[in-house]
């Protein structure tokens, strides 16, 4: 910034030594530019606002438009602001806006531009940065700062046909044809009386229109709440392909969940421990088994946030997921490794009486011990090594 | 516009100008020092100068010459430049008198070196120079600044070099104006009218500053990759021609004359004051004048004889205390807005400075002098900090007399002694238990407010509601510290006046059961 005060004093003395009116005239020219320009840009800076607005949830491959809008509310014109947004790599190249443009008395200007959900994760969009200054260099340039938003892109959903998980749970809402089970709030009609049956069974109401003794009929059902356990231990992968696999273990923990939720309409759930970029430290993530598409959002949600992380052993959390679960629940455990200590964990869980399954994505070289464990394990083991593989769950 | 036509024709056209129009001013004084000379030779031959030395170093630039040729060109473009100088004195001559003179060089060469040529010689030279270094300072606006990492900022040093030439032009044409014998004179009366010179200067000066700050920033937002907007240019242009508009609009309007001194003008505005406060006196007076007159009449009876207040005297002219000035108000105010706008901008100035120079805002401070008078403005601040901590200390130690005869009276409903809200609330509570006891219900000593709320209830229990909240009112007012709104005070008032008027009813109900018996 130029120093003009100096020359604006000497002006002024000059002015009065030599009294010439006009020169007071030309020392008022110059004080006006001075003062009225940093009058200017101070008050421009407390004028203009801006927002930024997108979708701030979307899946992978989409294309997400973020609409950045500058308003200027005061009377004065705002000379020149420098907009410059800070967007993640991953979502944009170049990684940032920057334009300058004036916003007139009263007006909004809009920028847009579009990030490409190229990978899934949670990211920063921004901060938004604007440097606001003035036409001839009087007044210091000030800055304004618009915090950054968050941003979630969903990891990839593979569609899956059907999926044949074991399950045994009574007390739950899964329709089945075997009669060892039934759900005593799910009537579905009712029936003569027959010897031996409880006389807890009998509808009095009907029994009573009828004129004979009727007993209730429930519907059989099992329950079949399913908690997707997945690893995220850089241990888990193989050191060669870590990204990837652990990339496509969570498109696998992302499918599983919608197909349950989606096209089965069942409960699920989801266990992992990661490292949460929002806090930046590990994190166990824990969503209790629910149902609905709500509840599905929620787990995708955490599967896009969830990276990579170190230290945090598999078995651990296999154990703590038991003690939330009802008796009969799935367990699906999401993995790279194939090791016996697993293999123990998951015997734990079979014997605790959780129907186990384990999906191994990109499994290392395994010893012909643990692959003879396994084999005797009748733990249904799945291999994954592509996405077209997960055909292989149905 | 595009940049070619900004670097080819408009900068060295303002530059040019600007040149002219300090040449123009020197050119007034050496015309007053001798009257043979013509201020517009000075002109011409700093113009041609000017032009040529922006024209010559971009040539020198975009040739990339060695020093040897440059030098080399730099001799013939000056040896070019003082012949022209020379050829441009003749121009009014008549042909045969240019001939003749330059016939007779050779028998007499001083002629090539007369008065006139070595003065147009001089300041085209320092217009030459000048020219040069803006063409090169104009350049470096186009250059990444990593190339000059030692320097100044171009647009610093441009801004610099406008500003003194501005100070070189108001200086001779000052001088040229008011002379060398007028300076010392400090009684002469101002000179007034426009001087043009000075104000194209100025204007193309500030004009050229928006340009190069333009160009500046364009530079910088090339290399951050910035997505300039297509209008801007054009904006940019529209809003310094209406910013500069504007400011020399305000910069006319203000005055410009200063027929009184500094003191003088101090004396004129303590005048003013004096006028306002006089003023203020006089009618302050004569409104208390009027209720004491009809006292005295009322105490004095009929007797005494009503006398009329005196009327009225404002001062008839407003007296410019020490001033020798016969001061009309309107010019007395201009003349003290002259001094504010002036001592405004010198405290300005000052300001900006010393906050742009901390250490020695530092050494200032550490002054003995100013020491003193830190010292004893921190002891004024502390007596008086002092004596407000006693003030708030004396008021949370307890109330004073006034304040528990005005808590008794409240007590006893009289509204004289409500002077805020939280009185407000007080004095509705108390006029409901009031009411209350003389219905039969009064509150007992030992009863919490909340006690005789619920007892009270019951009685009244259309209104439940109400005497919750005066109850809840009555206690926020009574034992918090906080301010109580005035809209608290309002419904306080609602809730006692509905509260009061049930009870009321129940009384006129019960005698008329008694009647009916």
């Amino acid at each position: 910034m130029p120093k003009v005060l100096p020359f604006l004093l000497i002006l002024f003395v000059l002015a009065a030594l030599l009294r010439v009116d006009f020169f007071f005239t030309v020392v008022y020219l110059v004080g006006a530019v001075y003062l009225l320009s940093r009058i200017w840009v101070r008050w421009v800076s407390q004028k203009v606002t801006v927002s930024r607005r997108f979708t701030d949830h979307a899946f992978l491959g989409d294309e997400v438009e973020v609409e950045v809008r500058l308003r200027n509310q005061g009377w004065l014109p705002a000379p020149w602001l420098s907009v410059h947004e800070s967007l993640p790599v991953q979502l944009a190249a170049p990684s940032g806006i920057r334009r300058v443009l004036a916003v007139g008395p009263r007006q909004d200007r809009q920028l847009s531009y579009t990030l490409h959900c190229r990978r899934r994760g949670y990211y920063d969009v921004g901060p938004l940065s604007i440097q606001i200054g003035d036409l001839l260099g009087m007044a210091r340039q000030r800055q304004m700062q618009l915090e950054s938003a968050p941003m979630v892109v969903y990891p990839k959903v593979v569609p899956l046909q059907a999926l044949g998980l074991p399950t045994r749970a009574p007390l739950a809402a899964l329709p089945t044809r075997s009669p060892l089970f039934e759900d005593p709030t799910r009537l579905m009609g009712v029936r003569d009386y027959k010897a031996g049956d409880s006389p807890r069974r009998m509808h009095w109401t009907a029994t009573a229109s009828a004129g004979r003794l009727l007993v209730k009929q429930y519907q059989h059902t099992v329950a079949r709440e399913t908690l997707v356990c997945l690893d995220l231990d850089r241990s888990g992968y193989g050191q060669r392909q870590q990204y990837d696999a652990s990339e496509l273990a969570i498109v696998v923990a992302a499918s599983l969940a919608h197909h349950i939720a989606v096209q089965e309409g069942l409960p699920v759930g989801l266990m992992t421990d990661a490292r949460d970029p929002l806090v930046d430290n590990n994190v166990r993530f824990y969503v209790p088994p629910k149902e609905g598409r709500a509840h599905l959002m929620q787990v995708l949600e955490v599967l896009a946030r969830a990276q990579l992380t170190q230290g945090n052993p598999l078995g651990q959390m296999l154990r703590r997921a038991s003690v939330d679960l009802p008796w009969g629940a799935t367990v699906v455990v999401v993995t790279g490794r194939e090791e016996e200590d697993l293999l123990d964990h998951l015997l734990y869980l079979k014997r605790a009486g959780f129907a186990v399954s384990l999906i191994l994505v990109r499994p290392g070289r395994t010893s012909a011990d643990v692959q003879a464990l396994t084999g005797r394990s009748s733990v249904p083991v799945h291999h994954i090594w592509h996405e077209r593989d997960m055909g292989l769950l149905a | 516009m595009s940049e070619k036509w900004i670097r080819n024709v408009l900068r060295p056209a303002v530059v040019g100008t600007m040149v002219a129009c300090v040449a123009f001013g020197a050119g007034e004084l050496l015309h007053l020092a001798v009257p043979e000379w013509s201020a517009i030779y000075f002109v011409v031959v700093c113009v041609l100068a000017s032009v040529e030395a922006q024209y010559s170093y971009r040539v020198v630039q975009e040739r990339s010459m060695f020093h040897t040729e440059v030098w080399k060109s730099r001799a013939i473009e000056l040896a070019a430049l003082a012949i022209a100088i020379k050829f441009l004195g003749y121009v009014g001559w008549p042909w045969s008198d240019v001939t003749a003179d330059i016939s007779l060089w050779g028998a007499y060469p001083e002629r090539i070196v007369d008065g006139l040529t070595v003065a147009g010689g001089i300041m085209g030279f320092v217009a030459w120079l000048v020219s040069t270094q803006t063409a090169r300072l104009l350049q470096r606006l186009d250059e990444p600044s990593e190339i000059h990492p030692r320097e100044r900022p171009a647009i610093e040093s441009l801004t610099r070099v406008f500003f003194w030439g501005g100070g070189v032009l108001i200086v001779v044409s000052g001088i040229a104006r008011v002379s060398l014998a007028g300076l010392l004179d400090m009684a002469r009366p101002p000179i007034s009218g426009l001087v043009l010179n000075v104000l194209v200067y100025f204007c193309l000066g500030l004009f050229l500053l928006s340009q190069v700050r333009w160009s500046t920033m364009r530079k910088v937002w090339q290399a951050q990759h910035s997505e300039v907007d297509r209008r801007l240019p054009g904006q940019w242009v529209q809003y310094s021609l209406v910013f500069l508009a504007l400011a020399g609009l305000l910069a006319f309007l203000l005055p410009t004359r200063y027929t009184l001194g500094l003191l003088d003008a101090v004396s004129t505005l303590f005048g003013l004051i004096m006028l306002v406060v006089s003023v203020i006196y006089i009618f302050a007076t004569y409104l208390l004048s009027i209720p004491l007159m009809l006292l005295m009449r009322l105490l004095g009876g009929d007797d005494v004889p009503m006398e009329r207040p005196p009327p009225i005297a404002f001062p008839q002219q407003f007296d410019a205390g020490r001033s020798p000035l016969d001061l009309s108000l309107p010019a007395a105010l201009r003349v003290v807005l002259f001094w504010l706008l002036a001592l405004g901008i010198v405290a300005y100035v000052i300001w900006g400075y010393l906050s742009d120079h901390p250490q020695i805002w530092q050494a200032l401070l550490n002054l003995a002098p100013v020491r003193l008078l830190r010292a004893l403005w921190k002891a004024f601040r502390d007596r008086f900090r002092r004596s407000r901590a006693r003030e708030v200390a004396a008021q949370q130690a307890g109330p004073s007399g006034l304040d528990v005869i005005r808590q008794v009276a409240l007590r006893q409903g009289m509204w004289w002694a409500v002077r805020t809200p939280r009185d407000r609330v007080l004095y509705h509570y108390y006029n409901v238990l009031r009411r209350a006891r003389r219905q039969g219900f009064p509150r007992r000593e030992a009863e919490t407010p909340d006690e005789y709320g619920t007892a009270l209830k019951p009685a009244v229990s259309e209104v439940g509601g109400e005497v919750e909240q005066i109850t809840a009112a009555f206690v926020e007012a009574k034992y918090s510290q906080h301010e109580i709104e005035d809209e608290q005070g309002d419904a306080a008032r609602g809730w006692g006046r509905r509260i009061r008027a049930e009870l009321r009813r129940r009384r006129l109900v019960r005698r008329d059961q008694r009647l009916a018996k």
